[in-house]
């Protein structure tokens, strides 16, 4: 992987950054690996959480959006944004 | 915490910004999913940037670079605007799914070159799915080499579990407050009458409230304003990984 820039990046310092990707990944990802991982697995699993992740966030998104439509602009809810505007 | 914070506050402010320019109510569907899609990435995206570390990272400014290119100069009406993030979101929908199919079509291709050697063809895998990380992380195909481009990605999964943290409680925030709403909207039409439970019995020399109504409205109000205040720390604390991975890249 760092062949032809193994000057500059050890492959020691990749070990290190992909074993720590491995601990941020959820822990069902990391079913059937008793030690590490192989690199690729590693990556394919990350790629496949990033994409849940955002499908989330898309499915949260779609539900504010839902929700902002049915709040109109009366003042208990430009009080309820304001008081916690306050807080921030 | 600050991150959630700061997030949530540019999450209400830029929602707030969209409304004004066109209510929310007025949109169609569609318009709506984008104005809240934009308005979170951005929220989450300046968080980071204005976070200790953001600076070092590529995918904020990704984020906010193509948030403005599909703002435009020219503020537009509702439905110039749809079709500007539509062309965005189109495009870089499309390259993400066609380069993703790509490169795992071409790593399968590339697991059963049976002619190669074991390393090569492992090394070849891990330089697709690095393609493949490089096109689902924002800003990821700028990353100089596979060091920053794990860096970049380790920083972007944990800002991004944040904003789904944060999505979610807003989300029941505005719900909760939604349902409060339409529950004190009932109650007004079944007993506009009756002196609301909440307030005891006024003394006989005592004026009468002008609208008996209105007082029962605004206890429950306060209360969920409470509510709300409250969830804004009632954020379950990091665990212990995800805060020393913060720490680490902020």
């Amino acid at each position: 992987m760092s062949g032809h820039r193994a000057g500059r990046i050890t492959d020691d310092e990749i070990s290190e950054l992909i074993s720590k990707l491995q601990s941020l990944l959820p822990e069902s990802s990391r079913r059937g690996a008793a030690g590490r991982s192989s690199a690729s697995k590693l990556l394919q699993e990350t790629c496949r959480y990033i994409r849940s992740l955002h499908r989330e966030v898309d499915d949260l998104n779609n539900r504010l959006s839902e929700l902002m439509a049915t709040m109109d602009g009366d003042s208990p809810q430009a009080d309820v944004i304001r008081n916690l505007l306050r807080l921030l | 915490m600050a991150f959630k914070r700061e997030l949530l506050k540019n999450l209400i402010l830029g929602l707030r910004a969209r409304a004004e320019a066109c209510a929310f109510e007025d949109m169609s569907l569609q318009e709506r999913k984008r104005a809240v899609k934009c308005s979170a990435d951005v929220a989450m995206a300046a968080a980071r940037g204005a976070a200790a570390g953001g600076a070092r990272t590529r995918w904020p400014k990704a984020i906010l670079a193509a948030a403005g290119a599909s703002s435009g100069i020219s503020p537009g009406t509702c439905e110039a605007r749809r079709s500007r993030c539509k062309r965005v979101v189109r495009r870089c929908a499309g390259t993400c799914m066609k380069r993703t199919r790509g490169a795992y079509y071409a790593a399968a291709a590339a697991s059963s070159a049976a002619a190669a050697s074991s390393d090569v063809v492992a090394r070849s895998l891990v330089r697709r799915r690095t393609m493949a990380l490089r096109k689902v992380i924002p800003g990821g195909d700028t990353a100089r080499d596979e060091a920053a481009l794990l860096r970049e990605t380790m920083d972007y999964v944990v800002h991004l579990r944040a904003q789904v943290d944060v999505l979610r409680r807003v989300s029941a925030a505005v719900q909760r407050s939604t349902t409060l709403r339409k529950t004190v909207k009932d109650e007004l039409k079944e007993g506009t009458s009756a002196k609301p439970a909440l307030y005891p019995e006024q003394a006989p020399c005592s004026p009468p409230p002008k609208s008996p109504a209105w007082r029962g409205w605004r206890q429950p109000l306060i209360q969920h304003c409470a509510l709300s205040l409250h969830f804004l720390v009632y954020y379950v604390p990091l665990a212990p990984n995800q805060q020393s991975t913060e720490s680490e890249t902020g």
